[in-house]
């Protein structure tokens, strides 16, 4: 009987099932039911900006661009800070590819996390050009705490961020300098491209989702000073922005929980499009979920419980108090409520919801595909070629979904608090939110 | 002394210039053997080198009896000790030099240590003079204004660091430079010169040369010792070269073994007798080399540990000791001959 009914349910999966979608559409928009709404809405809110940024970019192209700098002969020294552990051998390119991004006024400190591998002699290969300075530390302290080490020993007005296994794309610098024309601006996302695209079908897929998630995303994100997120593979910071706060804190999210408190302080976050950092992602399926489980533990950990308040518009203003509300929407409460209509509708009616199931999902990759043409159009990722794995992304993203849904019930109950990302001596003596 | 060292040498003409480097050269060996058959580098901080062999020399002449006793050595007739390593000047040769750490970015000496601290509460990392101290004497956070209370259970130390004040740069590893304290330029650590300084006895080719009262240059002569079967020094060492050679690339094995007379106070002339005594016993291929004035080497070309077992069960009276030279592949020739001969000296 179950297999029967399996049978029934992919049938609606066939290709001539495409015609029930304006029934379907039909059926969500003159429905009275709530549950149809919400997931209306979920559509909505996903696609809308995009296509409103499509629009823009078509019409007033210029709103997109950054503020700009006065053309000035002033080339500020900006540092860049990398930590890593056991990272020899992707040190060198990284470093390299910063030293020759175009930037003449530039320091590179790398700053290793104990490593236990040749990392310091590796990078101090590099020392001879007088532009790189390695720090091998005696204990593994975490990455916040490395960074930390190398702000201490920073000198510049500018303060780069770079992951360890990241390359730098030529001009990437001047483009996120170009934004601190504003004196408002705090800090500068650079717009993360998956290195290792090529690899698998795993990485294609991080592809594609980078190009949604992280560029465009980031893009309309930062026109609207709504940036929630500063990426610790790519970011610049000012100097005397990052060196007020004391630098990173201890423990998990570090990237998350810096974004964060530069918003509390009133800074604004720009996003440099044009300055590309190509990163390395996961590989393997297994990797990838504990990327986003830890991802969705720093979420809760960091978004709800450190920084929480953030909802209150009197306190920290009304763009934070959106961040706030987007977020708690779109990542905790429409994940669960939409996967328990699904279980409830299913169960109810099992003969007459697979017609929905299976339009819904034509639903969703009509709007996945209209989201990465605009992504191609406006930044050019994820490739043509790659949207092929558009029929299958919604299988891609469900296991993701789920992982980060136990890992969120799971930080949301505080079981298990403590993550090998942060050392033990050093977990024992911070704050757990 | 009546005539300073090298006064001759500015005559000219090839045949006149050899014949006046062979006097020079024997009238090196007369000064050591004068000096007890040994030359002994003495201390002296205002020669170029930091050393000399006869205190009593000009300066320039410092440098050519240098430079004789280097070619006397080559040639066999001195054997060389070490006795220290210098670092020169690439630019004057002086080994005036101050060496000191530099700073990686504006190569100024102005460094100090500056100490970082971690606190790992909220992960604060700073110079240790950043934290100021609370009433009982605590370091306090600047940024979270926790206590500091025992360095690796609430806060720890990254590493050493050292600071420039001329450019305010950081880092962990300063650089090396050397400033000459003759001509006044710098020059990183890396591009210094270093040279060896030796000790120089008289060998017994060179105690010949001295009884003859001239240099053995004959086509015979340059190959092995006068009236004997003993090749000269640097001979034998590249024979023992091209067997290592022959060794690493057709796997043909050979056998070398030190030897000695048993007597402590041995003299020239016994080696020569255990020459003599050992030479008809070897076969056609097999070569007896000098090693030192005392020690002899037997070579053993396509031999293996066996054969070698049972040569020197052949060879070796008890009135000489011997020891096999183990072999190891990347391992200096000169080197493991110093420690055959250190196995058979008392």
């Amino acid at each position: 009987m179950i297999s029967g009914y399996f049978h029934y349910l992919f049938s609606y999966l066939e290709w001539g099932t495409l015609s029930q979608l304006p029934r379907v559409l039909g059926m969500m928009l003159t429905s009275a039911d709530p549950y149809f709404w919400l997931l209306f809405l979920i559509m909505l809110r996903m696609t809308l900006p995009a296509v409103v940024l499509w629009g823009v970019n078509l019409l007033r192209p210029a709103v997109l661009q950054p503020p700009g700098q006065e053309a000035s002969p002033r080339l500020p020294l900006v540092s860049v800070l990398i930590a890593g552990r056991n990272v020899a051998e992707t040190i060198v390119p990284t470093i390299r590819s910063a030293l020759s991004c175009g930037y003449p006024n530039l320091e590179v400190i790398f700053v290793d996390d104990h490593s236990s591998d040749e990392s310091v002699l590796q990078a101090r290969t590099l020392e001879r050009t007088g532009r790189v300075r390695v720090f091998g530390a005696d204990a593994h302290t975490g990455k916040p705490g490395s960074l930390n080490v190398a702000l201490a020993l920073a000198r510049g007005e500018y303060l780069f961020v770079l992951d360890a296994d990241s390359e730098v794309q030529h001009g990437a610098i001047q483009s996120m300098l170009a934004h601190f024309g504003d004196p408002e601006v705090g800090a500068v996302a650079a717009n993360l491209r998956v290195r290792n695209a090529l690899e698998n079908w795993i990485t294609r897929f991080q592809e594609c989702e980078y190009a949604l998630n992280v560029s465009v995303s980031r893009l309309w994100r930062g026109q609207l000073d709504l940036l929630s997120i500063l990426p610790g593979a790519g970011s610049m910071f000012r100097g005397s922005a990052l060196r007020a706060m004391g630098g990173y804190d201890s423990g998990l999210g570090d990237d998350t929980d810096l974004t964060l408190r530069l918003r509390k302080l009133g800074w604004r976050l720009g996003f440099a499009a044009d300055a590309v950092v190509w990163t390395d992602v996961p590989n393997t399926f297994s990797w990838l979920l504990k990327q986003r489980s830890r991802w969705a533990r720093n979420m809760v950990k960091i978004r709800l419980h450190k920084h929480g308040d953030l909802y209150h518009p009197g306190r920290f203003g009304l763009s934070n108090a959106v961040v706030f509300a987007d977020l708690f929407l779109l990542r905790v409460l429409l994940p669960f409520l939409a996967l328990a209509g699904v279980v409830i509708y299913t169960a109810m009616e099992p003969l007459a919801h697979p017609l929905m199931l299976t339009g819904l999902y034509w639903v969703v990759i009509f709007l996945l595909l209209a989201r990465l043409l605009v992504a191609h159009d406006l930044l050019r990722t994820p490739g043509l070629a790659r949207l092929w794995l558009v029929p299958f992304y919604p299988f891609y993203r469900l296991p993701i979904r789920v992982a980060e849904g136990i890992s969120i019930l799971r930080e949301l109950l505080r079981i298990q608090l403590w993550h090998p990302y942060v050392p033990r001596r050093i977990w024992e003596r911070i704050p757990h939110w | 002394m009546g005539r300073s060292y090298g006064e001759t040498s500015d005559l000219l003409g090839g045949v006149i210039m050899i014949e006046v480097d062979q006097k020079r050269y024997i009238e090196v060996l007369r000064r050591s053997q004068a000096s007890g058959g040994e030359m002994k580098p003495l201390w002296n901080p205002r020669a170029e080198r930091g050393y000399v062999y006869d205190s009593a020399l000009e300066h320039h002449e410092h440098e050519m009896l240098w430079r004789d006793l280097k070619n006397l050595a080559d040639l066999d007739y001195l054997e060389q000790d070490f006795f220290n390593r210098l670092t020169r000047c690439p630019s004057c040769g002086s080994h005036h030099l101050s060496v000191r750490e530099v700073c990686v970015s504006c190569h100024g000496p102005n460094l100090h240590s500056v100490p970082l601290l971690h606190h790992f509460r909220c992960g604060y990392v700073g110079p240790i003079h950043a934290y100021g101290k609370d009433d009982q004497g605590h370091r306090v956070c600047p940024k979270c204004h926790g206590t500091l209370e025992h360095l690796g259970t609430d806060h720890d130390h990254p590493g050493e660091n050292w600071s420039c004040r001329s450019c305010e740069s950081s880092f962990q590893v300063p650089d090396v430079e050397a400033l000459c304290l003759s001509c006044g330029t710098t020059h990183a650590g890396a591009n210094l010169v270093h040279e060896d300084v030796f000790s120089f006895r008289l060998s017994s080719l060179g105690a010949a040369a001295l009884r003859h009262g001239r240099l053995f240059d004959s086509d015979q002569e340059q190959l092995v010792e006068e009236n004997t079967a003993i090749y000269r020094r640097s001979i034998f060492l590249s024979l023992i070269e091209d067997e290592r050679r022959r060794l690493r690339r057709y796997a043909i094995p050979f056998g070398l073994v030190i030897v000695r007379p048993d007597a402590e106070d041995a003299d020239d002339e016994d080696v020569f007798a255990m020459a003599r005594q050992l030479a008809p016993k070897l076969r056609d291929s097999d070569k007896i080399g000098r090693l030192d004035r005392a020690h002899l080497l037997l070579l053993f070309p396509s031999t293996d540990a066996a054969g070698i077992e049972i040569a020197l069960s052949r060879l070796i009276s008890p009135d000489l000791r011997s020891a096999a030279v183990a072999m190891r592949e990347g391992d200096d020739t000169v080197a493991l001959l110093a420690a055959a001969r250190a196995r058979v000296t008392r």
